[in-house]
């Protein structure tokens, strides 16, 4: 057939068809692989060299002509459509929705954080011996934070000053010595977990716990490095605009012993009752790891330092997401977890 | 610690305001928790009390007629917290105003118009507790900033370390190292001996006492202490009695070692006996409390018993009185951990066991006892005695080295030698220096200090850590090793998640009551000393926690779907050993919960690319035939899924129909990380035929599904039951199974004629060995 026979039969073709379907299926009969413009092309090379330059450019030229005839057409049909338009103010379908609990959220926000600087998850038992929990952090047998109105005691036959005496881990840094047991220096670890602190329940206090802790181990770790990690942390998380300050203080695993306070995230550091009127939260203890630390975990003092820092979860979480009573975290109630 | 400003003034040179004081202070090491009696008042004045009526219709208020220097009295309601009478100076807020932030307006209480507020220290957010009346001198309508304003008090927290700072002259070292300013202490005198009168002193319990001075003052005039010291006792908390026992408590305050006076003349014999307690011997206390002790507390005793609890309070019958003449001053050391134990199991925790607690150098109880023997001498007279003292243990003298480069590289910051020795000497080191070392003697009040670390935290402090840069650790990056365990953690946390499951996290802690119905007595980790009856266990299972969960719940929502992820603590003869579990809990009013379940187990092990079966089986809490055990594909049963069972419902008070998993973590983390490898798309089209099989409903889907795969096709790709139908049309005791065969080639389009005769196989094999049959046929 001729390059333009055929195109008075698609013309024909075309007019009839009133539906997607039907110009598809001419689409097929003139385009497809079998179709007439097909063969054309398919036999162009049994002509003449000069048949193949005025054929060939036919058939392109119909090929391309037929192609927007056909989009024109679909365009005309889609135009016609039938549908009515419908009440887009109605309800979705549902769909199950589930929450993720605020602690991992922020767990998880804070692991991002520090990921991003070089650490790495460590997990470690959260019942646990003196050993690990005190002995190992240079906490005297005669420490008050020993003393059952303290910590969790497991009954396991053990006087309170035995080494090997089950209690409840108090702070993750029960995984400092351990780590370092089967790692050298240098290190870069965060610790979240659960913890226990023998704590009469209110609004504000909990026996039970979520702490992260961070060791770093290596040559010329200074103190700057803590100040400038936390920093780091604080303004991840609360924004650049928060401020930090860090305070000396006492533990007896670190030396020297640093509290970083953040500036109050409900009041801007204006002073609320939420920060007792200071403008600032006391929320990251920290500091250098004291050489008697170093030396349990057998890293020699003298060649590298360190630094460990441990945070309650729970009151960043609780200032993060605006939450007034700390107990609600463990209430499973879906009140509270649908609204994360 | 209360630190009176004013009082601090006499030992240290420094004018800058209250605030900016405490700011530095904090800064430095002793934290300013807040700032007492430094308030700016607006509108609260000293008003004199006219007139005190009862209230017409409310018996606990009163209707007072108050003068606050204005032309007529103002009339104000009060409550009868405090009892006030005419004549009284208060302070009294005049409306409109606030006090802290409580806002005071004029208002009518019970008909009656009010206008201001009598205000308690506690509202006034000064200290003491109760209600200040002022000197009857003072004029009315004084603003009472004019009086307050010039006492303000820093409450200082100190760290533990610090014992020293537990006193005036320890808050002036700090302030005057933190502010650069001179400090103005001077150590007393020995007091000049007066009187041969002395007392013998056996130390029975050396290690518990290494030192003790005594020291007899004859003829002491007891009076009221001079306004003075009356003030700084006040601010500093401490309630003012008689001169003789003002000293030792201004004594103590003042540089940090608490003493105690007793009344000469009520002690029997000649000697002063430190020794330990007999169980069950008995003393009444200052505090008119009649206290039994345990062998192991430490005594002041005379010839005939117990005169004092060391360190802790002094008996009563040995006070110092308005009648007494002559004392017995007692400086002394005690050991801070048998103090601490005493004041603890007694509850009866002091200003001077609080001191012991932490320890004091024995250089102290000398320079005590001489200052409190010269302040006796000036408040009360009398002549004084020479010291009977009984030591065992000197104060150590400490030099420390400080190689300022070393200190540099642990700081982050440069800082020269000559200003490393200035913060040291401004800290009283006495420091040589030689090269980069610096060699500092350790102050005798520091028994803190023990190691160069020391050093360098003094040094960095006053420095200012906020004057420190912030860096990042440097060097050496350690080597990742990751952790898979937290990754599928994370991943099944994302799909149960997205599938409608909401994370729980629950206490670790449970019951007896709990642990009995689970049968884990044997297991379960039991706690010595649980905050309550309730969390006596450590959990041994997430099942105790989950369906507790679903009873908190069920009256606030319909369907209830949790998970956690936790861990579990088992007892290992007397060790702990600890596993994570996973548990996954719904509720449904129909009886489709297990199957719903198993929906969400099929979405699990098809995100984590784990291939897990079910076993049938009995599971503890599970009905029996609606549970089943979860199995890897090595033959490991690493945990559980089923319905809950009656009986457990009704232990736990769920209303609906539940179903729950358990898993063990560790055990699915081994399976878990097979990485997922594209296929190519198949090249030739693939077939898909259902077929319907009725079957006795006793007939299982496994047993159709294992008569299919018993006759493997190399044109069958897939089976698959895609519903189940039961009712109308059947029959009882009748099930419609429909299956879904796919036939597919990497060869070639297959014929529809393989296909007819896969089927024709198929459904004989299942008519013969299942009694099925079909229904339905070609599905393309």
């Amino acid at each position: 057939m001729k390059v333009e026979e055929i195109k008075k039969q698609f013309e024909k073709d075309l007019v009839h068809a009133s539906s997607n379907q039907e110009v598809e299926a001419i689409r097929v009969a003139y385009l497809g692989r079998k179709s007439k413009v097909t063969d054309i092309l398919k036999n162009i090379a049994k002509l003449s060299v000069d048949e193949k330059k005025t054929v060939g450019a036919e058939a392109n030229k119909l090929k391309l002509e037929i192609d927007s005839a056909l989009t024109e057409k679909l365009n005309q049909i889609s135009a016609k459509s039938t549908k009515k338009p419908i009440d887009i103010s109605e309800p979705g379908t549902k769909y199950p929705v589930g929450h993720m609990h605020p602690l991992t959220q922020f767990i998880q926000k804070s692991i991002d954080v520090f990921k991003s600087i070089g650490f790495e998850v460590y997990q470690s038992p959260e019942v646990d011996t003196a050993y690990y929990n005190f002995d190992t952090l240079n906490v005297p047998k005669d420490h008050p934070a020993r003393d059952s109105f303290d910590t969790f005691y497991i009954e396991d036959g053990r006087d309170i000053s035995d080494d090997n005496k089950l209690l409840l881990r108090t702070h993750t840094t029960n995984s400092d010595v351990r780590y370092m047991e089967t790692h050298k220096p240098p290190v870069r670890i965060i610790i979240p977990g659960k913890c226990y602190r023998h704590d009469t329940l209110d609004a504000s206090h909990e026996a039970t716990f979520y702490q992260m802790d961070g060791l770093v181990i290596g040559e010329g770790i200074c103190i700057t490095d803590l100040l400038g990690t936390l920093r780091y942390f604080a303004q991840e998380i609360f924004g650049k605009d928060v401020k930090t300050r860090a305070r000396p203080h006492f533990y007896p695993f670190t030396e020297p012993s640093i509290d970083l306070d953040i500036s109050c995230v409900l009041c801007k550091g204006k002073g609320c009752p939420v920060c007792k009127r200071s403008g600032w939260l006391e929320v990251m203890p920290c500091g250098m790891v004291h050489p008697n630390v170093l030396k349990k975990m057998g890293v020699d003092p003298e060649k590298y330092s360190g630094y460990a820092f441990g945070f309650g979860i729970e009151r960043l979480m609780m200032l993060y997401y605006g939450i007034n009573d700390i107990r609600l975290g463990y209430s499973s109630d879906l009140r509270f977890l649908e609204q994360f | 610690m209360k630190v009176p400003v004013n009082w601090l003034k006499e030992y240290v040179d420094f004018d800058l305001s209250v605030e900016k004081l405490a700011d530095k202070l904090t800064l430095s090491g002793s934290e300013v928790d807040q700032i007492l009696g430094s308030a700016d008042f607006k509108n609260i004045v000293v008003g004199e009390i006219l007139e005190i009526k009862k209230h017409p219709d409310a018996d606990k208020l009163h209707v007072c007629q108050i003068d606050v220097g204005e032309t007529k009295p103002r009339q104000i309601i009060c409550g009868s917290l405090f009892i006030v009478e005419p004549g009284n100076k208060v302070p009294v807020a005049l409306a409109p105003t606030k006090v802290g932030d409580l806002k005071v307006d004029k208002a009518k209480l019970r008909g009656v118009e009010s206008f201001g507020m009598i205000c308690s220290d506690e509202e006034l957010g000064i200290g003491g507790g109760g209600l200040t009346f002022f000197d009857k001198k003072t004029k009315n309508g004084t603003n009472i900033n004019d009086i307050f304003g010039r006492d303000a008090v820093l409450d200082i927290d100190l760290t533990p370390n610090r014992t020293d700072c537990f006193s005036m002259v320890g808050m002036a070292r700090e302030t005057a190292a933190t502010l650069e300013t001179k400090l103005k202490i001077v150590e007393p005198r020995p007091a000049k001996v007066s009187s041969d009168k002395k007392i013998k002193v056996l130390v029975k319990e050396k290690n518990l006492c290494p030192h003790y001075i005594a020291k007899i003052i004859e003829d002491v005039k007891i009076a009221p202490s001079p306004e003075w010291v009356q003030r700084r006792l006040l601010a500093a908390g401490v309630r003012p009695i008689n001169n003789i026992v003002d000293v030792t408590n201004y004594v103590m305050l003042e540089w940090g070692q608490p003493l105690h006076a007793f009344d000469a003349d009520k002690i029997t014999g000649d000697e002063i006996i430190v020794r330990k307690a007999k169980k069950g011997e008995r003393m009444e206390t200052l505090d008119g409390v009649m206290r039994t002790f345990e062998d192991r507390d430490l005594l002041i005793a005379d010839s005939v018993g117990p005169i004092a609890v060391a360190g802790v309070m002094g008996g009563a019958a040995s006070e110092v009185s308005s009648s007494t003449k002559n004392i017995v001053l007692e400086s002394a050391n005690f050991e801070a951990v048998s103090i601490r134990k005493t004041a603890q199991r007694l509850a009866l925790r002091s200003e001077s066991s609080t001191r012991f607690e932490k320890g004091l150098p024995s250089r102290l109880q000398e320079i005590a006892i001489e200052r409190a023997a010269e302040l006796i001498l000036d408040l009360a007279g009398g002549k004084v005695g020479s010291n009977v003292e009984n030591t065992t243990r000197k104060d150590e003298v400490k030099t420390i080295k400080m190689d300022v480069q070393k200190f540099e590289r642990f700081s982050g910051i440069q800082i020269s030698d000559k200003q490393a020795v200035s913060i040291l000497s401004s800290l009283g080191f006495e420091c040589k220096k030689e090269a980069n070392l610096i060699t500092a003697k350790v102050p005798w009040w520091r028994l803190d200090i023990s190691i160069p670390q020391d050093l360098y935290e003094e040094v960095a402090r006053i420095y200012g850590y906020n004057n420190m840069p912030s860096t990042l650790p440097g060097g050496e990056l350690p080597t990742p090793e990751g952790d898979p365990k937290l990754e599928m953690i994370s991943k099944i946390k994302e799909v149960l998640i997205g599938a409608g499951f909401s994370e729980v996290i629950n206490y670790s802690f449970t019951s007896k009551k709990v642990v009995d119905f689970l049968g884990e007595n044997d297991k379960a980790l039991k706690i010595t000393n649980p905050i309550s009856p309730e969390w006596e266990y450590m959990r041994t299972d997430l099942s105790g926690s989950l369906l507790g969960n679903i009873q908190t719940n069920q009256d606030n929502y319909n369907k209830i779907r949790l998970f956690e992820i936790g861990n579990i603590y088992i007892k290992n003869r007397n060790l702990s050993s600890e596993r994570t579990l996973l548990g996954i809990i719904l509720n449904s009013k129909k009886e489709d919960s297990f199957l719903l379940l198993k929906g969400i187990f099929d979405l699990l092990s098809n995100k984590l690319n784990i291939k897990l079966d079910l076993e049938e089986a009995t599971v503890g809490l599970m009905e029996t035939g609606r549970s089943a055990h979860i199995i890897t594909q090595r033959g490991q049963n690493i945990g559980w899924i089923g319905e809950v069972n009656i009986k457990t419902k009704g232990f736990f008070g769920i209303k609906d129909n539940a179903a729950m998993i358990q898993v063990d973590i560790n055990l699915l983390r081994k399976e878990y990380g097979r990485i997922k490898i594209y296929k190519p798309f198949p090249k030739f089209p693939a077939s898909e035929r259902d077929l319907t099989f009725v079957v006795a409903d006793v007939v299982k889907v496994l047993d159709i599904e294992q008569v299919i795969d018993s006759m493997p096709s190399k044109i069958r790709t897939k089976r698959e039951v895609i519903d189940i139908y039961r009712g109308k049309g059947l029959g009882t005791g009748k099930k419609a199974v429909t299956v879904r065969f796919t036939y597919q080639s990497e060869e070639r389009t297959l014929e529809e004629k393989e296909i007819d005769q896969d089927q024709k196989d198929v459904i004989k094999k299942i008519e013969t060995k299942l009694g099925g049959k079909v229904r339905g046929g070609k599905a393309d």
